[in-house]
């Protein structure tokens, strides 16, 4: 059985955002802001998600290693910048002390009646929205996997790393397919690296939630996202379910034609790897 | 020579309040409209909501703060069985076309509809919104196009009439099925030849089928579609002007010179998108 390992500060996971910075990802989403603008604060969030949950009396516990790539126009880079842009994979706790800055935001909340309320809210930003140039997947891949490997071998019995892969587009840089097997070949003694992929539109229309068959997509470049994301292993599937979603078996990581809720929710059951041991 | 400037731009009037324009909403309400669409609601009651949206869309875009201006003239015809009526209720099911003043005044009623929202800090919540209804949807009994056209080009007629200087009226038909009461080829095309100094009625039709087949949007040429029917709608449909043109390549459509106001078997996106270029004119000028 894969995924059972036990995550742990002796032993912790990574968690790799990989984040396409394409033009297209000025283009704006049904609910008005631009694509790069909504995902930049679902990650932001899940980086602070992920660290309140390893927050404990003694301070930020380092169950998780976490890293963003970005990638556009001919290249991948690090999707953090200042102080973290040193390494790829941070440790839980340096994250919580090195945001790029911390925002107030006016945060909706639905009040007893469905209207909205709105709130003051303190927003730590690690990760700026971008989007210019060409859609360098094959790169941004690239470099997971080269981080991933470096990962793996240093962590032979830890729970696997989990990638969040996020576009809009068609890569301009060749065939990522290939990659991406290299990178879900890439395994701890627990089981392989776990490839996740989200591709965002407009917002329109229905989304599919990870679908267990690639006719379902109608689209070229979805059906081989379809065939590059890993199947849901078992957490997934229970937070996907808690969520409503109805996943069948060989359901995988991939959403199609996401829009806000989609969106959010992707990030929210991907990064839920096993509930951590030593809490 | 003035009157050689103006014909070679039609589509140019300013919208005001002296000049309004014209949207007549054509829908199909026969028994096929009962089709489950792949969100899993029927193709009636998807229309019908898309229609309702688009109303109060109109209703806000003309809104200012001493009250609603009628920058438009708005109707809706419903078709089935062997009846064409106002697809309005209570006071505006008499008549077919009212000011949009008076659209805005008379709701069937108003529901509370739950839509999810950015929480404007990376999360996702459910609110409650007022949606208002003025059209509920309905599918029975057979689909006659011919009569439902001919009601449409009756009322577009005289209101070109009674609007000479307008923008010219739009008429958006949505309909699934083959008429039954005849070809409705002829009767289209001397609604689209009702008009005034500033063009003529624009006549786009939205063909809602069942899946199979893949989706046309704004084609060029009837050679693009394999059957009879909607290679008829297709000649039908008026050629989309410049300024929607433009909005339909904005809104990533395929645009080439001659697309016609016709999609063929669109999925809800491309219905809401037909709603949304079908019934933007291109200036209101008193805001």
């Amino acid at each position: 059985m894969s995924y059972q390992a036990e995550i742990s500060r002796a032993s912790p996971t990574a968690i790799l955002m990989v984040m396409d910075q394409s033009s297209s990802m000025n283009h704006r989403l049904k609910s008005g802001q631009s694509k790069a603008g909504f995902l930049a604060d679902v990650l932001n969030k899940t980086l602070y998600t992920i660290i309140a949950s390893c927050s404990k009396a003694d301070g930020v516990r380092d169950y998780f290693h976490v890293g963003v790539v970005a990638y556009s126009g001919e290249e991948a880079r690090n999707g953090f910048q200042g102080a973290l842009s040193d390494e790829a994979l941070h440790v839980v706790s340096r994250l919580a002390e090195a945001p790029l800055r911390v925002e107030t935001r006016t945060k909706k909340v639905a009040g007893l009646n469905g209207e909205a309320i709105e709130q003051p809210v303190r927003f730590p930003i690690w990760f700026e929205p971008q989007g210019r140039g060409k859609t360098a997947m094959c790169a941004g891949l690239r470099e997971a996997t080269k981080v991933l490997q470096q990962w793996c071998a240093a962590h032979r019995s830890a729970f696997p790393p989990t990638v969040l892969h996020v576009t809009d587009g068609h890569p301009s840089d060749g065939n990522p397919e290939p990659i991406a097997d290299r990178l879900k070949s890439l395994a701890t003694d627990d089981g392989s690296c776990l490839l996740f992929n989200l591709h965002v539109d407009a917002g329109e229309g229905e989304p599919l939630i990870f679908p267990n068959d690639e006719r379902a997509i109608p689209d070229r470049f979805g059906k081989a996202l379809f065939r590059m994301s890993s199947l849901l292993p078992p957490h997934a599937l229970e937070a996907a379910a808690r969520k409503g979603y109805d996943v069948r078996p060989g359901a995988r990581g991939f959403v199609f034609n996401a829009g806000i809720e989609a969106i959010a929710d992707f990030f929210d059951i991907g990064t839920r790897p096993a509930v951590a041991a030593d809490r | 020579m003035i009157n050689i400037e103006k014909n070679a731009m039609p589509y140019q009037a300013e919208i005001s309040r002296e000049s309004p324009t014209c949207f007549l909403f054509v829908i199909d309400q026969s028994g096929s409209m009962d089709e489950m669409t792949e969100g899993g609601r029927s193709k009636a009651a998807f229309v019908a909501d898309v229609l309702n949206k688009t109303l109060y869309t109109l209703v806000t875009s003309c809104s200012k703060a001493e009250g609603v201006r009628n920058y438009f003239d708005v109707g809706v015809l419903g078709y089935s069985g062997s009846e064409v009526a106002s697809g309005f209720g209570g006071t505006l099911s008499e008549g077919v076309i009212h000011p949009i003043h008076a659209i805005s005044e008379h709701t069937l009623r108003i529901e509370e509809r739950k839509k999810k929202v950015d929480d404007g800090a990376g999360g996702v919540i459910e609110l409650k919104v007022k949606f208002p209804i003025w059209f509920d949807p309905k599918s029975a009994g057979g689909t006659p196009m011919r009569a439902a056209l001919s009601k449409t080009a009756e009322a577009v007629a005289h209101w070109c009439e009674a609007h000479p200087r307008s923008y010219p009226p739009t008429i958006l038909h949505v309909t699934d099925g083959q008429s039954t009461d005849g070809t409705p080829e002829e009767v289209a095309e001397s609604l689209r030849q009702s008009s005034t100094d500033d063009g003529a009625a624009l006549l786009f039709n939205l063909h809602v089928t069942n899946g199979g087949s893949p989706e046309v949007v704004f084609p060029t040429s009837e050679n693009d579609l394999n059957d009879e029917y909607s290679r008829m709608l297709f000649r039908m449909s008026s050629p989309l002007p410049a300024h929607l043109a433009k909005l339909a390549g904005d809104k990533g459509y395929t645009i080439a010179d001659g697309s016609r106001g016709f999609i063929f078997n669109g999925d809800p996106q491309c219905i809401v998108d037909f709603f949304e270029i079908g019934t933007r004119p291109k200036l209101v000028a008193d805001r």
